[in-house]
């Protein structure tokens, strides 16, 4: 019995004194994890708050930046750290890293963090919120922590998104660090929690999105029986963003002299009352009218110049292509040629048959006539200007592929405007042939002999910019500090009902044989005056397609239409068009007297589609919000 | 007796009682002692929990203002002494009491906000309860507090 007591008594004892060290492991195991998470939320917060300050933040102010009773964070090269201790003096921590420990500067353009510094964390955080293209997220090798292979990964992050990926640790093993040394190894158990994000960028003031926003009067002008449709797409869907335009003077759609009719479905039209004519149009799909006037305070989109990426403004992006202003004009010969005047002093001194055979700087394919060395060498590949034959016809085309950003310098001569045209020129209309040069000898060029191919680059200019050419460009910028003037036309190759002879594409359009850029579109356009686009080519007018964000100080203007002679081609625009009518900085919509929107076109096909506004994350952070879009736990 | 084998005398059965005895004191102590251990322990997990509740509560208030002005009265001041919040919160019987205090976070070189115009602040949460009775009376392992620190952004989204 005794016996039997004994051996009770003693399984009760080994259980007491196994189990109840395991429970209080246990129990401490899930209160460090606890604390671990909170750390690595914690992380979360803290680049949040740094991305909202600076979209291009990476973990790179190399300082203490926090120094609090209980909180200091360190940023070194990319890589941050954090010590957290809370007011029982738990310690805990938080790390990410930007830096892929690579070398100096290695593919991140970052040099290597100090030592003590370094994060043997397999995880590589991105911030692409202002990229203009879509980039792998990379994860370093196992062991090194190194990233070696930047340009591989498992996942790919779109632009306009930040990933973020934080470890937080906690637990006593922790105990021992300090301010100072904020990532000393660990000495003893510690819990680790590992988050992820997702940052992306939204757009602000849904309520006062608007397909088209306009600080003077709105103006269609349409062939006859024509329409001006305005729809609603993208990620907003039809839930929260009515279709809707927006102006500070009057809005009218205008069908030989009648109101033309304009199609919303349930959308909203705001304009002024008080400005003739204030509405002139004859509604279809049910719009309510609202009221806005100058001063009103209900403000667009506020795009500070400041706030745009130009050429050159972020160091994240790389060394820009350098080219000094000027007129770069196109011979039918496939040749290129400098001058160092702008447009304007051009075409005058052009005007003069005597300054006809000036040939001005004979460029070959990088401009390196032109171009400092060290910037041809140091951005080699980011630029190709050539003429090429036709086999078949026998005629020349020439074409700029621009896939690096792109800035133009003030020239010799102080000129900081930039023109690509053909030697003759081009008419913006019927009724303006102020750009058009009447030569001596016939030159063959149209604007439909050159191609102006942008992929994921910005050309920033501090003057105006004017492009008389066919203009391709994917996820692409044009920045403008004064005008910018395109003259455009669809090429006929690839026109959508004239496939004689072409290969059909994707997209059911047909390609012809050789040439063939697409008519559309795909990139910001931004001026500080006034941007005016034309598809006018030998006495019609082309279809034109814009796809993403338009914003200018000044006047929009696009003709596609005229009615005296009248030809017209249908216009299509995927995004937003502003024309703020004053600088954003310092004016309210409107209030400098400029803002109007003027389209002519057999129809406009208006759609408001943030995904087509994406690449605003690259124009700037004013008018957009950085949202969680997905919050994980990793590990 | 048969078998030859004989009675345990009084005194071997006294000793024997005696160390029995002693073993079951000891093991009643160690068995109370575990219990008390395990109580602490579940009552720390329960704390933690409290920590945790508390602070997404608040935070939510403040990040999403509601009631109306509760953000502004978050953000626009500091609580260092003062708690920001502070209250009790029963489970199991038990009653957890807790404070939060909440500093805004200023960039170490310039002594602007942190995060700039999109401020940031270390919220703490201190949460402390004593083991007692129902009349009250002080019993196992008294007071114990526990804490627990998060950093929230002013546009941090709902918690």
């Amino acid at each position: 019995m005794s016996l039997f007591l004994v051996v009770v008594i003693g399984m009760i004892g080994r259980a007491v004194i196994m189990l109840g060290p395991g429970a209080l492991a246990v129990s401490d195991s899930s209160i460090t994890r606890a604390q671990a998470q909170r750390a690595a939320e914690s992380g979360l917060e803290y680049a949040s708050a740094k991305l909202r300050a600076n979209p291009n933040w990476r973990g790179n102010e190399n300082r203490v930046t926090v120094n609090a009773p209980g909180l200091t964070v360190v940023e070194d090269q990319g890589n941050v750290i954090g010590l957290l201790s809370d007011q029982q003096g738990n310690v805990s921590q938080f790390r990410m890293r930007f830096n892929y420990q690579d070398g100096d500067p290695g593919g991140d353009s970052l040099s290597d963090p100090a030592e003590e510094n370094k994060i043997d964390l397999l995880y590589v955080s991105l911030n692409n919120l202002r990229g203009s293209k879509e980039v792998p997220i990379p994860v370093a090798d196992d062991g090194s922590f190194r990233v070696s292979k930047p340009e591989e990964g498992p996942h790919a992050l779109p632009q306009g998104e930040a990933y973020l990926v934080v470890e937080g640790r906690a637990g006593r093993g922790l105990n021992h660090n300090q301010g100072a040394q904020p990532n000393a190894p660990v000495q003893g158990q510690v819990s680790r929690y590992l988050a992820e994000a997702y940052l992306e960028v939204t757009l602000n003031e849904p309520n006062g999105q608007a397909s088209m926003m306009g600080g003077g009067d709105i103006a269609f002008k349409v062939a006859k029986n024509g329409k001006v449709n305005v729809e609603v797409r993208g990620t907003s869907g039809s839930s929260s963003v009515l279709p809707r335009l927006r102006s500070k003077g009057s809005v009218s759609v205008d069908d030989a002299g009648t109101p033309g009719a304009l199609h919303m479905v349930q959308g909203e039209v705001g304009r002024d009352e008080n400005k003739p004519p204030g509405f002139s149009a004859a509604p279809e799909g049910g719009l309510t009218l609202t009221q806005e006037s100058v001063g009103d305070g209900k403000d667009f989109f506020n795009l500070k110049w400041d706030d745009v990426a130009k050429a050159g403004s972020d160091p994240a992006r790389g060394t820009p292509m350098k080219i000094p202003g000027g007129t770069y004009v196109h011979w039918d010969d496939g040749s290129t040629h400098y001058y160092d005047m702008s447009l304007s002093d051009y075409e005058a001194y052009m005007g003069v048959t005597a300054n006809q055979a000036d040939a001005g700087v004979v460029l070959s394919s990088n401009l390196k006539e032109v171009r400092d060395a060290v910037n041809v060498n140091a951005t080699e590949g980011g630029l190709s200007v050539r003429g090429e034959r036709n086999p078949y016809t026998g005629t020349f085309s020439s074409t700029w592929s621009i896939s690096k950003d792109l800035l133009v310098q003030p020239s010799a001569k102080a000129v900081e405007s930039m023109a690509v045209i053909p030697r003759s020129g081009a008419s913006y209309s019927p009724n303006d042939s102020s750009d058009s040069i009447a030569l001596a000898q016939p030159d063959d060029y149209s604007t439909r002999s050159i191609s102006f191919i942008m992929k994921q680059a910005i050309v920033s200019a501090n003057d105006d910019l004017s492009l008389f050419a066919q203009i391709n460009g994917q996820d692409s910028t044009l920045t403008s500090a004064a005008n910018l003037k395109i003259i455009t036309t669809e090429a006929e190759m690839i026109s959508k009902d004239k496939g004689g002879g072409g290969k059909r594409g994707k997209d059911g359009n047909y390609f012809s044989n050789g040439l063939g850029v697409a008519q559309q579109l795909q990139l910001n356009l931004y001026a500080k005056k006034d941007i005016s686009i034309s598809t006018y080519f030998k006495n019609d007018f082309k279809d034109l397609q814009l796809e993403g964000l338009i914003y200018s100080w000044g006047n929009f203007t696009a003709t596609l239409g005229d009615t005296g002679l009248d030809k017209w081609g249908p216009l299509d625009v995927k995004g937003a068009i502003v024309a703020y009518g004053a600088d954003p900085t310092s004016g309210s919509p409107g209030s400098s007297g400029t803002g109007r929107i003027d389209i002519t076109a057999k129809n406009a096909e208006i759609t408001w589609d943030d995904r087509k506004l994406a690449s605003l994350a690259s124009l700037g952070a004013s008018t957009v919000t950085l949202r969680r879009s997905v919050y994980n736990h990793k590990e | 007796m048969r078998g030859g084998s004989r009675a345990y005398s009084l005194a071997e059965v006294l000793l024997s009682v005696a160390i029995l005895a002693l073993a079951l004191l000891a093991m009643f102590n160690l068995i109370g002692s575990a219990l008390k251990s395990s109580s602490r322990t579940e009552n720390l997990a329960i704390a933690g929990d409290v920590a945790e509740q508390q602070l997404t509560r608040n935070i939510y208030a403040a990040v999403n203002d509601r009631p109306a002005g509760t953000g502004k009265e978050f953000w626009d001041q500091d609580y260092l002494d003062q708690p920001w919040r502070q209250g009790s919160q029963q489970v199991n019987r038990m009653d957890f009491h807790y404070a939060i205090y909440a500093q805004t976070l200023s960039d170490a070189a310039t002594g602007k906000p942190a995060g700039d115009n999109n401020r940031l602040k270390k919220v703490d949460i201190v949460v402390w309860w004593m083991h007692s009775t129902s009349q009250g009376n002080r019993q196992g392992y008294g007071q114990l507090r526990t804490g627990a620190t998060r950093l929230v952004n002013e546009l941090a989204p709902p918690p």
